[in-house]
């Protein structure tokens, strides 16, 4: 019976040391300290180079652009510079920069920064991938091509430290809301150059202690894939008002470990919700459930230079019998809206033509008129999706939805999303799962991708009525003029269906009731510096 | 294969009382996986997204999943997936295995030593690794399955079978097939291999659990078998997302996995002390 | 001895070379490419960047550059994270992954040494069989069942342990046990088996007959006879933790290798692959030389030849 007490000892032992080590355990909850689940690992925290919204959330706190939009009304609010002119052809515009902004180092904001951060951008060397945002500027495009040297002939000039002139190629009426998108914001030369070359693409100088930034909060934390501090910034001109001293980004890219933290209190923001978890929220939080609609549109794409989607009928009756409604409320159940058209709303005074319906009669008829009555020799088409557990279902629902309505089999295919971008690229596929998320607050931004000439068409879909009209949008200046040819353009677009609007995306999110003054808005912008938390 | 399951016919009549029930069991669920289907008919794919997930009940006695598809019948879709994945994936490691390994212990001296050589260079490679890398990259492809995760199999079963093609070579039989001139590739596939088949079943019953296992491990990252298919692992894996809110999805199909590894486990031990009692 | 050693190790060379050769060109053969995105990359960007990374070049003359920054340990820079370089990458992350990986063989060891020793000195009785059943099942419950239930249980049910995280002990509990808890079982059935062989020798039935304390018995004698198939059995074992750590990096959001390596595959990171390949080669090989060793000072009739 020796070894038996013996091995009764070492499991008491055993047993005490796990029950030790697992006593409850809690963060404390700093009354000044925001924290925000961020989603993926940022890729950098380089204004230039980074492309994603994840990253855009963190620049956002760090930077500050010439100017900022109103979270309420998304009209443009005066940020790094103070005030500006615009010339009477809406081709000059002349930015006076506060004389009280400063880095997060202490130096003054000037207008070189600017030109410095546009300059480096338009270096080849550097392959910002946003770079083309910044070809509105005169001669920029020319100037990343090679073929003007000298960037002096770009047309974004120095008049003094605080005045900076931006001459444009053509009328942009988007231009000063471009401004918030991270490839605009200035960068500090002295600390790009001291870790690095200016276009080097490898520059460390983005790790905390070196970063410097301009806007309300500076970087003093990042250690990658577990966490992104920021804190107040002592220079930052208007820093009376920025009411939260420090925010901890969390990289957590599993929605369900995300959720489970922000329910135990770990969390005041998140990045989004898991699809299971709104019903819950709906029920027992509604306080904590943001659902606010957003600019970004889900839709198939069709390869119309394929068989049988080159035949416009069919790609119609494939559009008139989706029921949307049934995906956005039984499988998405965010507020999506179903989407009979392809701009989402909301975007100015823009009203896109409503013209899908759901209409399986009609939809059926268009088939028989394709040669295929009630689905009979119709060729095998295939769903291209990224795999993802929310594409599959989508694409399951859609495909009984096509055997239920027109009677056609429709087989699924998903690859992973590397090898699902170039099919898309070399057309490789017949129907396949997209989205458009906008750039910025315009729906030329929308329209552009279906130019002949886009690199995101993507669907060989040409049609050279659509290009002049979208091309005659984007040098109008008078808003009526302009919103009807974007509305012209659209028609067209609904009308060949080379893409099927699905629905349009909510912007979702988890938010504490301790975090007030976020003003929840179609870009899915935050304000940083507007927040506050209840005491 | 005619003399493989001659083999394992005899050594049924063998096995353990643990043996004969896991496989038993194992018959059972296979058989079930067909029957019920039928018997149901209900479609794995069939939806119905106003119905969603609802608890197991008379009508779906494992419940629905999210999309309002019947649980137990795609359970009995995943076990038949699953199987055939370890069954097909367990074919492509035994044929190269075996013929890998009973080359390299017949023909012996420096091509043995080589071959045996490459077999432990293999031994230290990251396969996992590779085996995600490619079906990531090529992936999404039913019959690179088989052949990826064959690949990373065959190594063990060519180590057994060259030790016992080794010993067999010194058998007396062998020597007198030699001395009646018969060719080399006659007496390795009259008489060699067939003598192999006893220890080849017990692997072979072995390496199908861990066949099964990787795919799961491969469906868990969202790499293994695709939609409209489904295997245990993709079963686990949406199970796991929603097990919270939904706990059936996760508890069945996990109940449903850890036992068949079990049963298979058990039947591969019963078998391999059966032929150990038979050599000994 | 130490002949064998630097053979193993020659080994290494060739064996590295194919593991390097292999992963370049097949991830070369992939379809997409690390800076293909959602929004298309306008041409001359694409062409910019591959210029940057020497993606233009033939790949050969890509081959051998690369096998020169390798032979110099310069794996160059991410593609995904330009801001690093992967050397400082893998230095941040490479430490979490090998604490999870030495927790749970800790958990495994303590877990299987106990199941395993109590189930032989009882075997045959209900102990034997409870513990028994309990390994056989143990080795059908791979890590991405157990983690799932374990979160829901301890963190979200009893709410005792946190959900995720690698920050504090209490956050390195589940994790360990998710990812031990196979190797336990294993370790169990060695155990047992083995302490049931020693049992048999005579020199356990002198030493029960001279009178030396069974505890005596068990840990001088059971425990060092079983040590030698535990040893061969971790071999492999620490590969497959290694390995095994992308499930559980996944579940608790734990900030390791493997799930950076899952990450560079789905983004075509070229550079991290290779890197993250070769550097859980040389740690395969490495922990697989010293069991070797370990093997020999066992047993010393394995000869080194």
């Amino acid at each position: 019976m020796q070894v038996y007490k013996h091995i009764v000892i070492i499991f008491i032992l055993l047993l005490s040391f796990l029950s030790l080590v697992s006593c409850s355990f809690h963060q404390t909850i700093d009354n000044d300290q925001l924290y925000v689940g961020n989603g993926a690992e940022v890729q950098d925290l380089d204004p230039a180079t980074v492309s994603g919204v994840t990253e855009h959330r963190v620049l956002s706190a760090l930077f500050e652009g010439l100017t900022s939009l109103d979270p309420k009304t998304l009209q443009p609010i005066p940020a790094a510079a103070e005030t500006w002119e615009v010339s009477n052809d809406k081709t000059v515009y002349t930015f006076h920069l506060r004389s009280n902004a400063y880095w997060s180092n202490g130096d003054p904001v000037i207008a070189n920064d600017f030109i410095y951060s546009w300059k480096r951008i338009l270096s080849p060397r550097l392959s910002a991938e946003y770079a083309y945002l910044l070809f509105c500027i005169k001669n920029a495009k020319k100037y990343y091509e090679g073929q003007i040297v000298n960037f002096d002939e770009v047309g974004a000039k120095s008049l003094d430290d605080h005045t900076l002139q931006v001459e444009l190629e053509y009328p942009t009426p988007y231009f000063l809301k471009m401004q918030v998108h991270n490839i605009w914001y200035p960068i500090h030369k002295d600390t790009v150059e001291k870790y690095g070359n200016f276009d080097e693409r490898n520059n460390p100088c983005t790790h905390a202690g070196r970063h410097t930034s301009n806007g309300p909060y500076h970087l003093v934390e990042w250690i990658p894939n577990k966490i992104i501090r920021v804190e107040k910034n002592p220079y930052y001109w208007d820093k009376e008002y920025v009411s939260i001293p420090i925010i901890s980004f969390y990289p957590i890219d599993n929605q369900m470990t995300e959720e489970r933290l922000f329910r135990l209190g770990y969390l005041d923001l998140t990045s989004t919700i898991p699809l299971r978890k709104l019903d819950y929220y709906r029920i027992n939080r509604p306080q904590s459930l943001l659902l606010h609609p957003y600019i970004g549109v889900y839709y198939y794409r069709l390869n119309v230079k394929n068989l049988p989607l080159d035949n416009k009928l069919v790609r119609k009756a494939l559009a008139y019998s989706i029921e949307r409604s049934q995906i956005t409320e039984y499988i998405l159940k965010g507020g999506e809206r179903p989407a009979f058209y392809y701009v989402p709303g909301g975007i100015g005074s823009y009203r896109s033509p409503e013209k899908i319906k759901y209409d399986i009669e009609y939809a059926k008829g268009l088939l028989a008129q394709a040669g295929y009555p009630d689905g009979k020799n119709f060729p095998s088409v295939e769903i291209l999706f990224n795999s993802s557990e929310a594409h599959k279902i989508i694409a399951e629902a859609i495909q009984r939805m096509w055997k239920k309505n027109l009677n056609i089999d429709v087989k699924l295919l998903n690859q992973d999303w590397k090898v699902y971008l170039s099919s898309l690229n070399q057309l490789d596929y017949q129907i396949a799962r997209s989205a458009w998320i906008a750039d910025f607050l315009d729906p030329i931004n929308f329209l552009e991708c279906f130019l002949s000439y886009s690199g995101n068409n993507r669907t060989g879909w040409v049609n050279q009525q659509f290009d002049n009209l979208v091309e005659s949008a984007y040098k109008e200046i008078d808003e009526d003029k302009r919103n009807q040819l974007m509305f012209q353009a659209e028609e067209i677009l609904l009308d060949e269906l080379p893409i099927i609007p699905i629905y349009f995306y909510t912007w979702k999110m988890l938010i504490s009731t301790r975090v007030e003054n976020l003003n929840p808005n179609v870009l899915g912008y935050i304000h940083w510096k507007e927040l506050k938390i209840k005491e | 294969m005619k003399f493989g399951i001659n083999k394992l016919f005899s050594l049924l009549p063998e096995l353990n009382l643990k043996g004969r029930l896991s496989l038993s069991l194992l018959i059972l669920i296979i058989l079930s996986s067909f029957i019920f289907p039928v018997l149901l008919s209900t479609s794995y794919e069939e939806q119905n997204l106003q119905l969603g997930a609802v608890k197991p009940s008379l009508t779906h006695w494992f419940g629905t999943d999210l999309l309002g598809r019947d649980l137990f019948i795609r359970t009995l879709y995943g076990i038949r997936v699953s199987f055939w994945v370890g069954l097909c994936a367990t074919v492509v490691a035994l044929i190269i295995g075996v013929t890998y390994g009973s080359l390299s212990g017949y023909a012996g001296g420096w091509l043995d030593t080589w071959m045996m050589y490459i077999v432990d260079i293999l031994y230290t490679m990251p396969f996992t690794m590779f085996v995600i890398i490619l079906m990531t990259f090529f992936g999404r492809n039913f019959y690179l399955l088989f052949i990826a995760i064959g690949a990373v199999e065959w190594l063990t079963m060519a180590r057994i079978v060259r030790g016992k093609v080794m010993s067999i070579k010194q058998q007396e039989y062998i020597f007198s097939a030699k001395a009646l001139g018969f060719s080399n590739f006659r007496i390795l596939f009259k008489h060699v291999i067939p003598n192999l088949m006893n220890i080849v079943i017990v692997y072979t019953t072995l390496t199908i659990p861990q066949v099964i296992l990787l795919e799961a491990f491969l469906s868990f990252l969202g790499l293994g078998v695709q939609p409209p298919m489904c295997s245990l692992g993709v079963l686990i894996r949406e199970g796991v997302e929603v097990m919270e809110e939904y706990p059936w999805l996760i508890v069945f199909p996990g109940i449903i996995f850890v036992f068949t590894l079990l049963l298979l486990n058990l039947l591969g031990d019963s078998l391999q002390t059966v032929s150990n009692e038979k050599v000994g | 001895m130490r002949r064998y050693i630097i053979r193993k190790l020659l080994l290494f060379i060739p064996v590295l070379l194919a593991i390097a050769t292999l992963t370049f060109f097949l991830i070369r053969l992939a379809p997409g490419g690390p800076f293909d995105r959602d929004k298309n990359v306008p041409a001359e960007v694409q062409q910019s960047l591959e210029r940057y990374y020497h993606l233009d070049e033939p790949l050969l003359k890509q081959y051998f550059r690369y096998l020169y920054g390798v032979v110099r340990f310069d794996f160059g820079p991410s593609f995904r994270k330009p801001g690093y370089t992967i050397n400082e990458w893998i230095l941040m992350r490479l430490p979490v992954s090998i604490e999870l990986g030495v927790y749970s063989l800790i958990f495994a060891l303590l877990i299987g040494l106990i199941c395993g020793t109590v189930a032989a000195f009882y075997q045959n009785t209900w102990i034997d069989t409870i513990l028994t059943s309990f390994a056989a099942l143990g080795i059908c419950i791979p890590a991405f069942v157990l983690g799932p239930i374990l979160v829901l249980i301890f963190a979200l049910h009893w709410e005792i342990l946190p959900v995720a995280g690698w920050d504090f002990p209490q956050q390195k509990i589940l994790p360990s046990i998710s990812l031990g808890f196979m190797y336990s079982a294993y370790i169990a059935r060695i155990i047992r088996s083995s302490i049931i062989e020693v049992l048999k020798q005579d020199y356990i039935r002198t030493a029960v007959a001279k009178g030396s304390s069974p505890t005596r018995i068990l840990f001088i004698h059971a425990l060092k006879g079983s040590l030698q198939p535990l040893v061969t059995f971790l071999g492999p074992a620490i590969a497959g933790l290694l390995t095994g750590s992308f499930i559980v990096e996944t579940i608790f959001q734990i900030p390791g290798l493997g799930r950076e390596f899952v990450e560079a595959t789905f983004n075509r990171d070229y550079t991290m692959i290779i890197a993250i390949v070769l550097l859980y080669a040389v740690l395969i090989l490495i922990f697989n030389l010293i069991v070797d060793i370990i093997q020999g000072y066992l047993d010393p009739r394995i000869s080194y030849e």
